[in-house]
């Protein structure tokens, strides 16, 4: 497979921190309009590797490709990250975090945000710092679904968040992700009901690839879940 | 990691070089010119009306000068005779103003002494006082002078000049030469003999004759810029201070420099040694 | 313009909190003293004093919100928003560096406006030995437009050190400090470098400027700016370095 056709190839990518090797080479390529899981267990590197990838950590050594080009401000753009942590400005209300995101990004669809806020159940006139860690996780969410990047990344979209709220997300994600245009990657530790968004599963553990592979194949070739086979990998 | 390392291994390059600097160059500010320059305006305001007076003392039995002057010009000289020949002008704003002030003589011991009389008023207006003087050779001549001009031609004696605001300048001295300036411009040229000097916001030029004896300097800049051509080292020290010493001839007059925020520039005449920057 | 002027706006909403909160300081302060010298429970010299405490408590505090303002980033996790924008970093530094421009021009606008207010006798007295209204106004405008530049060059070097700082992974602290002084250290050098390169400029005359003779004949207080302009480029490539660094180098917490 050619680096045009792929949304995302990674190359020999190595990270350390000062106290951990949290990327140890890791080689990657994950192919355009396909939901990706990149799974693994906690500090496994699946956020060092988005991090790398959307420009938020500097590798030490290795080639990223973001739709055919190095990480750039341009590949920024066609970036749509949600990270892990807590990134929004808590004095914003809803409505001002999604102005501020808008302006930013030329592929912003204001039409969308109107039916996401509706769907996710988010008043925008509340304040950020009044909202649930649930609602937090939703806006983050609506601030990226709202675009329509090539690339979306999603790092523990579903981590420490209540089981309505995570339904719904998965929910969001299913009916608002165009397999035409868009590649999405989420990274998570928990695979459990989500296994049915991933086309693919890359399996991390400690800073190199274990397993990958078409999701459905995976299932066969193995005879069972992704879910369990998660659990025997990282057992 | 790499970038880390990066970051650090500059910091320390730098850190290398700044301690380099600080050591072998003293530091931040050491050799930088002083940005902001004081200086005279040659431009004083004239009076409108103005009116002279003339004194004229034998120099037989006084040996001290003293002129108070202001807002003005004082021009002095040396000569042959033994007579002190005394101009003053004073200057005002109106005929009114003028009329109560004149100049004051005073004879005190060996001292001879001319300053503005005090005013009726309890408020001092604009005044100007100006003197041309001739003395005789080896007299001891002080002048106080704020705010206008002091020329000194052909000066053979002990002279002792305190201004502020003024531009000084001295062509031609056989003697002894104590000037303290603020916010001046000093032009001492054909200096032969020992001199003090003490000088803040000004920028004094001081060029000296070769003498027997040779002088001794002893010159320190704070805050300020020292050049010149002369048989001295220069060296810099913490604060901003800039020292030179050294000697020519066997080192026997004295020259004392002290200035701060200011320019001075010493050279020594027919010096063939290099020009210190 | 559109997404500079959004984080802009976005620093300046951050800092209404702050800006209104030492306004209100000022206020409350300036009253209780107004009150004090209206009962004589003051002596004038430490009604005068108080006074002072905000304008010399000022630079101070714009220093300190400086690091402030991208240490919240940090500590608050937005930096990993602000570090995907597709924009350049000179928008972030100078959309915060021209925020803390507009929270001095509002303080000291409190501060002015609070003094001519509480104490207008003293402003009338201070009047009288300054040649006129006009000429105060000129030199506070002068002196304004001279405090923004020291003010511009203080918080590039602050910002240099915060993003070198986090480009190592212990004692950032330290690093920031140590930053702060080799980056004046250096910019001061580079004035001293290529000061002989601009000796052709003429000095600024600093008295017609401020027209300083309307206050005392004979005093000419001139500029010499060949030192200076090096300085000033050292200002602006530290900028451009500490824009290069945040967008392509620095990094989120580990």
């Amino acid at each position: 497979m050619s680096k045009a056709s792929n949304a995302l190839v990674v190359s020999g990518l190595r990270k350390k921190y000062p106290k951990v090797e949290a990327l140890k080479g890791v080689d990657l390529s994950l192919p355009q309009g396909e939901i990706w899981g990149l799974l693994g267990p906690n500090g496994s590197g699946k956020s060092t590797l988005l991090k790398c990838v959307v420009g938020l950590v500097n590798p030490d050594g290795g080639e990223i490709s973001v739709l055919g080009q190095a990480p750039s401000r341009l590949t920024k753009a066609q970036i749509a990250f949600v990270p892990e942590v807590e990134n929004l400005y808590r004095w914003m209300t809803i409505r001002q975090a999604i102005d501020f995101t808008a302006t930013f990004y030329d592929d912003w669809q204001e039409d969308r945000v109107e039916e996401l806020l509706g769907f996710m159940r988010l008043d925008p006139t509340k304040k950020v710092s009044s909202l649930s860690k649930g609602m937090r996780a939703r806006l983050k969410l609506i601030l990226a679904l709202a675009r329509k990047a090539p690339l979306i990344l999603l790092d523990e979209p579903f981590s420490g968040i209540d089981p309505a709220s995570r339904d719904r997300i998965v929910e969001g994600i299913v009916r608002q992700f165009k397999s035409e245009e868009q590649t999405m990657i989420i990274s998570t530790h928990a695979v459990g009901d989500t296994e049915q968004l991933f086309d693919g599963v890359v399996f991390l553990d400690e800073g190199t690839i274990n397993l990958k592979g078409n999701a459905e194949d995976l299932r066969t070739q193995y005879g069972r879940s992704i879910n369990d086979l998660f659990k025997e990998v990282f057992a | 990691m790499k970038i880390r390392r990066i970051t650090l291994a500059v910091l320390l390059l730098l850190t290398v070089l700044f301690v380099a600097d600080i050591r072998y160059f003293g530091g931040p500010n050491s050799t930088k010119q002083p940005s902001v320059h004081f200086n005279v305006s040659p431009g004083i305001k004239a009076p409108a009306v103005e009116k002279s007076q003339s004194f004229v003392n034998s120099g037989e039995e006084l040996s001290s000068l003293v002129l108070k002057g202001q807002r003005g010009n004082v021009e002095l000289r040396s000569t042959d005779t033994d007579q002190i020949v005394v101009h003053a002008t004073i200057g005002a704003d109106s005929e009114e103003i003028l009329d109560t002030f004149e100049v004051v003589e005073t004879i005190w011991g060996s001292e001879i002494r001319y300053e503005i009389s005090e005013g009726q008023e309890d408020e001092m207006p604009e005044v100007w006082l100006s003197f041309v003087v001739e003395v005789p050779a080896g007299m001891e001549v002080s002048v106080e002078q704020n705010f206008g001009q002091v020329r000194v031609h052909n000066f053979r004696g002990f002279l002792s000049l305190n201004t502020s605001f003024s531009e000084v300048t001295v062509w031609g001295l056989e003697g002894t030469a104590s000037i303290q300036s603020n916010f001046g411009v000093l032009d001492l040229r054909q200096i032969a003999g020992p001199i003090t000097l003490n000088d803040s916001f000004s920028t004094s030029k001081v060029e000296f004759l070769t003498i027997d004896g040779g002088y001794d300097f002893d010159i320190e800049v704070v805050n300020g810029v020292l050049a010149g051509k002369a048989p001295f080292q220069m060296d810099t020290q913490q604060n901003n201070k800039l020292v030179a010493r050294g000697q020519s001839g066997d080192g026997v007059h004295p020259v004392v420099i002290r200035s701060s925020f200011g320019n001075v520039t010493v050279n020594l005449k027919d010096f063939e040694g290099t020009r210190v920057d | 313009m559109r997404r500079f002027l959004q984080l802009l706006k976005k620093d300046l909403q951050a800092s209404l909190l702050p800006v209104g909160f030492l306004s209100g300081i000022t206020i409350i302060l300036f009253g209780i003293v107004r009150l004090k010298m209206a009962s004589s429970a003051w002596p004038m010299e430490a009604s005068l004093a108080v006074i002072a405490i905000p304008l010399v408590f000022l630079p101070l505090w714009l220093l300190w919100q400086s690091f402030q303002t991208l240490r919240s980033e940090w500590r608050e996790d937005t930096v990993y928003t602000l570090l995907v924008l597709p924009v350049p970093g000179w928008y972030v530094m100078t959309a915060k560096l021209l925020t803390i421009w507009i929270e001095y021009t509002v303080l000291l606008a409190v501060i002015i406006i609070g003094t001519l207010t509480f104490f207008t006798p003293l402003v009338r007295f201070g009047m009288q030995v300054v040649p006129g209204i006009s000429w105060v106004l000129r030199n506070g405008i002068l002196l304004y437009l001279g405090s923004l530049c020291a003010l511009a060059s203080v918080v590039i070097f602050v910002q240099l050190a915060f993003v070198v700082s986090k480009m190592v992974g212990r004692l950032q602290g330290l690093v920031a400090l140590w930053t702060l002084i080799l980056s004046g250290w250096l910019v001061d050098r580079l004035g001293v470098l290529l000061e002989p390169a601009f000796r052709w400029l003429p000095s600024l005359p600093l008295h017609k400027l401020f027209r300083l003779e309307e206050l005392e004949q004979g005093v000419v207080a001139e500029w010499n700016l060949a030192p200076e302009i090096g300085s000033w480029i050292g200002v602006l490539a530290v900028l451009v370095l500490t824009s290069y660094l945040f967008e392509h180098y620095v990094e989120v917490n580990g």
